[in-house]
């Protein structure tokens, strides 16, 4: 499976970037902060390069995941989660809220009608839950 | 405030509904419920939210069969190791009946880790009292490895591990407090924050998951099947559970010993304890009893090493811990001498929960199910969407915190599609910070002298169990392989 295979390469990337980093930590007299560190590191390389090149057992992927829409909405939903810390000084909580929940629903195959529908209901509990009941900064 | 306080019995209801409705659910765990609960809770009386959460972990574990019952597609992985029997049972006696064993098994399990949990966490507290941090090394490093050898798949279970607790290490170090891994950057000096990761890991995750995975199959309606039904639900399963009350109680007491071991849990308990009865020829009354029943006995269990060691049995309760320390209230034997009355209010909290909540909430649960199942799937992504982004900024009000439920949810959507268990990235996450400060804390007092982790008589004894485990693991594993491989095999000749 692709999917474990990349995982597994993405561990051992990980791992590694653990040790280089781990240099440059300050030294104290015996193992110091670096220790744990390269410890795991050695535990993502050796795991992720055995997964990267062992025999898969999962099952193959969906023919879903290799859709261009679905990829498409897949990267615009992240689009937004990335851009909601910019987003949410400028508009609040509850607008931001209501935002995602209208564009999640939106990217997930449902109409105009029920996107504004779940946009004004997570919306709602934003302002009314979080900001007057809560107190969260609007 | 008293545990009959109109306050806590609220929380428990409304706890156990949202837990009934997500753990049926197929996709939405208890874990996804929990994580979207948090920030909540947060703004809660700890006994207050306490409840709530005690209420939804155990109904959410039950609920999981609603949907094995009604669409052969278990709610949570709890569910799966029975899911084939429950249904033809649904089949064959109807949805009532096979809900009701479930419910009442369910809870009298429940009940019987209750009272272990007593038992079990007050002993271990007194014992823990006396634990240096070589003990808790060991303790710690039982959890981690555990936590490894119940995944599924033991080389993805390390590295899953590996990574919650690198993760873990982003931050001051927890013994020099030198800052690490932050790249410069203030927000990430005291680490990735705990909550805010378990909503990306498991929130977000799970909503791009679904967007790739396109409209997935959900439970048919329950209140049609349930109309009417009351003395299918209650008294004949009860009939059941009495006529085999040995297995019954095999089953609860084997149940919470597993939810006991720190990182085994629910699922695990379910699959052993449902294969045991496929290897005796069980009926199918017998293996839904003794999965059901373990698994939600297993609930109660995990809260044992939680309360009185401060290691987590399971997922749930790696984020209860985490919970815990975000509201400054430190598990372990410190939160027996200090703060009893937290503690009697947890296990007068389960007891309700197992006697009261669990049987009519699950009654209950069944027709909210009816109604949730209505609701379009698109709906549901966009809702849990917009409740991850309000949960993770809610917690610290900074949205610095959304990129890091960004990227975790990139994480976490790697994983599942890899077939990773992200519930071990959670208790690496809690783990890994324990582990590295108990062994550089007897690493500095001892100057680096390793023989003086199997100096002390129990910190031998520890590592001997650990060394026990790891082996007796790794046998049994094989065993449970090799012997339904040769089931299947015999299955399919037939």
């Amino acid at each position: 499976m692709v999917w474990e295979r990349l995982v597994g390469v993405l561990a051992a990337g990980l791992g590694v970037l653990a040790w280089g980093l781990s240099l440059d930590l300050p030294k104290a007299q015996g193992p110091g902060p670096e220790l744990f560190p390269r410890i795991l590191g050695t535990a993502l390389v050796l795991g992720g390069l055995y997964l990267a090149w062992a025999r898969s057992e999962g099952p193959p992927p969906s023919q879903a995941a290799g859709r261009a829409g679905v990829k498409a909405a897949l990267l615009l939903l992240l689009l937004l989660f990335l851009l909601a810390p910019s987003l949410l000084p400028r508009l609040g909580v509850a607008p931001t809220t209501a935002l995602m929940a209208g564009a999640g629903t939106l990217l997930a195959g449902e109409g105009l009608a029920r996107a504004l529908a779940a946009a004004l209901a997570l919306g709602a509990l934003a302002y009314l839950v979080f900001v007057r009941l809560l107190g969260v900064p609007a | 405030m008293n545990f009959l306080s109109p306050e806590i019995l609220l929380a428990m209801f409304l706890g156990g509904l949202y837990g009934a409705v997500f753990g049926a659910l197929p996709g939405l765990t208890a874990t996804l419920a929990l994580s979207l609960f948090i920030p909540f809770v947060l703004f809660l009386p700890p006994e207050v939210g306490l409840a709530a959460i005690i209420s939804l972990s155990a109904t959410a574990i039950f609920a999981g069969d609603i949907g094995a019952v009604m669409a052969r597609i278990p709610g949570t992985p709890a569910s799966a190791a029975y899911t084939e029997e429950i249904h033809e049972l649904a089949q064959a006696r109807g949805p009532a009946f096979a809900l009701g064993l479930s419910a009442l098994a369910s809870a009298l399990g429940s009940l019987v880790g209750t009272g272990l949990l007593v038992l079990g966490s007050l002993g271990m507290a007194a014992i823990a009292r006396q634990f240096s941090s070589f003990e808790y090394f060991w303790l710690v490093l039982l959890g981690v490895t555990s936590g490894i050898l119940a995944a599924p798949h033991i080389a993805k279970g390390l590295v899953a591990f590996a990574l919650g607790m690198l993760l873990g290490t982003i931050g001051y170090d927890p013994t020099l407090g030198h800052p690490r891994f932050t790249f410069g950057n203030p927000n990430l000096l005291d680490g990735v924050n705990f909550i805010v990761a378990l909503i990306g890991l498991f929130g977000l995750s799970e909503v791009l998951f679904q967007l790739l995975k396109g409209p997935g199959a959900k439970p048919q309606s329950a209140s049609l099947s349930l109309k009417g039904s009351a003395s299918r639900f209650f008294l004949e399963p009860l009939r059941l559970i009495l006529a085999k009350g040995g297995l019954f109680l095999r089953s609860s007491l084997l149940g919470t010993f597993i939810g006991f071991l720190p990182g085994a849990g629910s699922d695990f308990a379910a699959w052993v304890m449902s294969n045991f009865q496929r290897l005796a020829k069980g009926s199918r009354e017998t293996v839904v009893l003794a999965g059901t029943a373990a698994n939600n006995a297993a609930v109660a269990g995990t809260w044992i090493p939680a309360l009185s060691l401060g290691l987590p049995g399971d997922t749930l309760t790696a984020i209860v811990l985490g919970l815990f320390l975000t509201l400054g209230i430190r598990p372990g034997p410190e939160l027996f001498s200090q703060n009893l009355n937290l503690v009697v209010e947890i296990y007068l909290i389960f007891l309700l929960s197992s006697v009261l909540i669990m049987p009519l909430v699950g009654y209950l649960g069944s027709f909210l199910v009816d109604l949730a199942t209505r609701l379009p799937r698109g709906v549901l992504l966009g809702g849990i969407a917009g409740l991850s982004l309000l949960g993770a900024y809610a917690i610290n009000n900074n949205p610095f915190d959304l990129y890091v439920l960004a990227a975790l949810g990139l994480l976490g959507l790697l994983l599942r599609l890899g077939d990773y268990p992200l519930g071990q990235v959670v208790l690496g996450l809690v783990l890994g910070p324990l582990l590295e400060q108990h062994l550089m804390v007897s690493m500095i007092k001892t100057h680096w002298d390793l023989f003086s982790f199997f100096e002390r008589p129990v910190a031998l004894f520890l590592a001997l169990v650990n060394l026990a485990f790891l082996v007796g693991m790794a046998w049994l594993r094989l065993r449970q392989a090799k012997r339904l491989g040769a089931l299947e095999a015999r299955k399919e000749e037939a």
